[in-house]
């Protein structure tokens, strides 16, 4: 049964959803998709000691079973196109603050589940082969799915504020898993670090999140977004701003991406999972979803939109210079969700989700093929002691050159596709300088991903003979495959065309640009766009493979053909670390020593010297106890003889 | 004292009563003072016999012979007499050496008590001592109370009421009115007894339960005690146990 | 006489027995001095009575001087109690009350 809730006004040319409200199909049972998760997380912390490694099982389990329903609820929303509420119970009921755990299901809900619970599931089946052995091997599958549930929560939620507990228990999750090996010390201050920098995040998120409450009296997405357009232009551009900053901390943007680099201390497949897939396409989820209140401040929507060039050139530029398997990744991943932004912000929202998904394909495939190399390298990361590795692990390599050519914007790989409609969107609403950073960043791209590529799998070994690296098993060989697929015909299936499938189904979820004052753009046609975002990735392989694959790289990495100040800058990560580190955690270790200094000095002085005034106080009035029989017979006629005055006086 | 010795001269006055009260209350006021001071303990008990016999003297003066009876029985005749056995029991009948030396606290205790003996004494003047005030068949014609003047009924009414005396019409009332207090002060005694039995059964000398005891004079111990108790050991070399003749002792 | 006089007599005789309480240390003399100033309350009481015309106050002192008796017992035997766990009579020496 469903009704019509709320009819809104279509614009011409941009579909607008009608709102259903739905407890019926596979919508009704969407509470099942968050759900089966926690059940799941629970189910195995409890029968881990019973089940041992067999509960793995369960999670892997409970996993597909989410996915086998956001297939189910995908292919509603196809049939009935819409924003579907399927009203749940309520949670506050606090005066003006009224919020219920429903869940709103529309288009862009519906990719965000299938690619959250899709990779999810490959990677949980990629982790019995990756994890096996590792002593809290039960654990880790209770994190996944712990991991899920509170993504889905994220993804599903129909007020801000449950879109918050699952950005907050995603932060977590997160925290669990990148400290999972925590008896490094490093692995811990990676986790910690990861989880820190997200508080900073979340604090702009709930400023934000107040600013709206005092607009809109509510925190649900329907009301807010409807009414979007009554705020007023300041607030808007404070509220743009602000979940910006939040969607800065999950997506790894400037000045708060420095977590995810050190969060590859984690398992390979959790990199895969939440670095590369899910937890740091948050950001882009929330920013999208918040579309119609982000059109209404063109100012904030540029920022949004040079803060994704600045991040997604300054990762490019640190990448090209690392040597970690992990670590190029990492930075690589900061600068594609750079590139999520530039959609967002330049107006493509659409455009941004697509890359989105095409970016879980090919980075998912990229991070778990570096944990089946370093899985057959014996956990060596260091990309200058592999090399020729594409005899031995076959499949791998053919997957990984699908992912390597999908993110270097390759036709018709997957990657091509998103990143060049980004770059098109950007264009055409007259962001030229934003565009020709992309196509820079693009030329980077291509290159340090060369490079990563030539430096494993190509080349002769550079690895010690007792070293015998093989393919992987099944478990883990089967999500590369799955993901190369994807990798190689998403993106064109998905949206061949700028305004393809993909854009068109996806249009009615977002808000039209329609009436933004974009500047004038140039010139360029859009073939001519696309010729040039394929030549810049054929420079960037080129020159890579000038570099790295027609050289004698034998020596390991003294023979790094880029050198230099600069290089040495890249290799340093511009020092951002550094900076942080003697800027913010020492004046915030000042302030706390100042605040324990004040604590127990002044507070516990305070009550300890309360206690110490009585002792002194009772010191000196205990002598009053003598003890003595005649001292206390004094004091009594004392006492008497008072009485006795006061009656004497008032009788005479 | 003037206007006193005034009327025992016109002969207003009840003369016996007056010089009853006044040769008993200067031997109770002597003695007590007497006792407050004496040194020597057994002294001061007999002292406060002597204020016993005197407080009994001025019962009779004011007209309570039952209650003058009762103070020489009771009083004199069995409480001071178990003070003097306990004072024997503990052998304490030496001198007193505990009495307070520090001056100061002599000097503030009796001033404090002159203080207050004043404050008694000018709380009682007035209403009680006015002429109006005198007893009995001395009352004035006008017998109306004020507060600067409280007449004095007597008990010559009481007693012609009761052919029995004092002794009858106190029982009267305690047999009456205060039946249910005289039971209880008959209960009183039975446990005073009882304590007194379980009280006074012997322990061991214990110094150390009290870690701030502080004697002024040695504390005796046990020979000490044994020796007091039952006299000076026999001394063979004393005349008061000469030996018989030829015996070797 | 006026019946005043006989106050003022036991008047006198409380505060001297109020100082041999204060001022002996010696425990049985100090309960001496404590019959004394029991005493000079009897007095008044009688004087009372007297001065009322009725036997309440003489029915008083009775139960005074029973009550009296009763705790001169006790009080004796607890002196002797201490007496034999102390060695003393001196009242200033326990000091367990010290504070």
């Amino acid at each position: 049964m469903h009704s019509l809730l709320l009819a809104t006004e279509a614009d011409a040319g941009h579909a607008v959803n009608a709102v259903f409200e739905t407890t019926t199909g596979a919508i009704g049972m969407a509470y099942l998709i968050p759900l089966i998760p926690l059940v799941g997380f629970a189910a195995v912390l409890v029968l881990a000691k019973p089940l041992r490694e067999r509960a793995a099982f369960i999670a892997t389990g409970a996993s597909t079973l989410t996915f086998l329903l956001s297939v189910m609820v995908f292919l509603q929303v196809q049939s009935d196109p819409g924003t579907h509420v399927r009203p749940m119970v309520d949670w506050i009921d606090a005066g003006p603050l009224q919020v219920t755990w429903s869940l709103l299901v529309d288009q862009l809900t519906a990719v965000m589940l299938l690619v959250v619970t899709g990779v999810g599931t490959l990677v949980h089946v990629y982790s019995h082969g990756y994890m096996h052995g590792d002593p809290r091997y039960e654990r880790y599958f209770a994190y996944l799915n712990l991991f899920l549930f509170s993504m889905l929560v994220l993804v599903l939620g129909s007020s801000f504020l449950v879109l918050f507990v699952g950005w907050e228990l995603v932060g977590l999750s997160s925290y669990l898993l990148i400290g999972f090996w925590f008896e490094k010390r490093e692995y811990a201050a990676a986790a910690k670090k990861a989880f820190i920098t997200n508080r900073v995040g979340d604090v702009s998120f709930m400023v934000a999140m107040f600013m709206l409450f005092a607009a809109f009296g509510t925190l649900d997405l329907l009301p807010i977004l409807d009414h979007a357009g009554e705020l007023p232009s300041n607030v808007a551009l404070a509220v743009v701003l602000l979940l910006m900053g939040g969607a800065a901390a999950k997506s790894a943007q400037i000045p708060l991406y420095v977590w995810l680099p050190d969060a590859m201390a984690g398992p390979t497949p959790v990199s895969a999972l939440i670095h590369a897939a899910t937890m740091v396409t948050a950001g882009v989820y929330l920013t999208v979803r918040s579309s119609p209140l982000l059109v209404q401040s063109l100012d904030g929507m540029i920022v949004i939109a040079w803060i994704g060039a600045a991040t997604a050139l300054l990762a490019a530029l640190i990448a090209i210079r690392q040597d970690d398997i992990k670590k190029i990744l990492a930075y690589s991943t900061v600068s594609q969700l750079g590139y999520m932004f530039v959609g967002v912000g330049t107006g493509g929202f659409s455009e941004g989700i697509f890359h989105l998904t095409t970016h879980s394909f090919f980075k998912g495939l990229l991070f778990l093929a570096a944990g089946s190399v370093m899985h057959a390298m014996a956990n060596e990361g260091n990309v200058w002691r592999m090399g020729g590795l594409r005899k031995v692990m076959p499949i791998t390599f053919w997957t990984s050159a699908v992912a390597w050519l999908a993110i270097s914007g390759v036709p018709p790989f997957a990657g091509f596709f998103s990143k060049d409609q980004i770059l098109t969107t950007a264009y055409e609403n007259g962001f030229t300088g934003i565009w020709v950073v992309g196509v820079l960043v693009a030329v980077l791209t291509a290159f340090y991903m060369t490079r990563w590529f030539l430096l494993i799998f190509i080349g002769d070994r550079r690895f010690s003979s007792d070293v015998h690296p093989h393919e992987s098993p099944t478990s883990m060989t089967f999500p590369l495959l799955v993901l190369g697929a994807l990798s190689l015909v998403g993106g064109a299936v998905l949206n061949l065309t700028h305004h393809g499938p993909f854009y068109r189904w996806l249009q009615p979820a977002v808000a039209s640009t329609e009436g933004l004052a974009f500047a004038e753009h140039g010139a360029l046609t859009e073939p001519a766009l696309i010729a040039i975002s394929v030549v810049a990735a054929l420079v960037g392989i080129g020159a890579s493979w000038a570099l790295y694959g027609r050289r004698d790289l034998s020596a390991g990495a003294i023979a790094e053909p880029i050198r230099g100040p600069i290089a040495e800058l890249m290799q340093r990560k511009f020092f951002v670390d550094e900076l942080y580190e003697a800027v913010l955690v020492r004046f915030g270790g000042w302030v706390a020593n100042g605040m324990v200094w004040f604590d127990t000095n002044v507070i516990d002085g305070l009550v300890n010297g309360a206690g110490a005034a009585s002792t002194a106080t009772a010191r000196r009035v205990r002598r009053v106890q003598t003890g003595l029989v005649r001292g206390y017979l004094a004091g009594m006629v004392a006492g008497a003889v008072i009485l006795l005055a006061v009656l004497l006086v008032q009788v005479r | 004292m003037a206007p006193v010795l005034a009327q025992a001269a016109a002969g207003t006055a009840n003369t016996a009563e007056i010089i009853l009260f006044v040769v008993f209350g200067a031997i109770a006021l002597g003695a007590g003072v007497a006792m407050v001071t004496m040194r020597n303990i057994v002294h001061a008990a007999l002292m406060l016999v002597i204020n016993f016999l005197a407080i009994a003297g001025l019962y009779l003066a004011l007209q309570s012979s039952f209650l003058s009876i009762i103070q020489v029985i009771v009083y004199a005749g069995a409480i001071m007499v178990l003070f003097l056995f306990v004072i024997m029991l503990l052998g304490v009948d030496r001198d007193d050496l505990l009495v307070d030396l520090k001056v100061w606290h002599r000097v503030g205790a009796v001033a404090g008590v002159g203080l207050l003996a004043a404050a008694l004494l000018w709380g009682f003047s007035g209403t009680y001592t006015s002429q109006n005030s005198r007893c009995g068949e001395q009352a004035p014609a006008t017998a109306a109370a004020s507060r600067s003047a409280q007449a004095c009924v007597g008990m010559d009414a009481a007693l012609a009421a009761d052919d029995e005396g004092s002794v009858g019409v106190i029982a009267a009332s305690m047999f009456g009115r205060y039946a249910f207090p005289f039971e209880a002060a008959a209960l009183l005694l039975t446990v005073a007894t009882i304590g007194a039995l379980i009280l006074g059964k012997r322990t061991e000398v214990h110094q150390d339960d009290d870690p701030a005891f502080e004697p002024s004079a040695p504390v005796p111990t046990e020979e000490d005690l044994v020796e007091a108790q039952v006299g000076a050991p026999i001394d063979p070399d004393d005349d008061r146990n000469p030996a018989e003749p030829g015996e070797d002792v | 006489m006026p019946i005043g006089y006989y106050f003022a007599l036991s008047a006198l005789m409380f505060c001297i027995g109020l100082a041999g309480v204060l001022l002996r240390r010696n425990a049985i003399v100090l309960f001496m001095c404590v019959e004394l100033m029991l005493n000079s309350v009897n007095v008044t009481l009688a004087a009372a009575s007297r001065l009322w015309g009725g036997p309440d106050g003489q029915v008083f002192v009775f139960f005074v001087i029973v009550v009296a008796a009763a705790e001169v017992v006790v009080g004796l035997a607890l002196i002797v109690n201490i007496f034999f766990r102390r060695g003393t009579l001196d009242l200033d020496a326990p000091r367990l009350l010290k504070g």
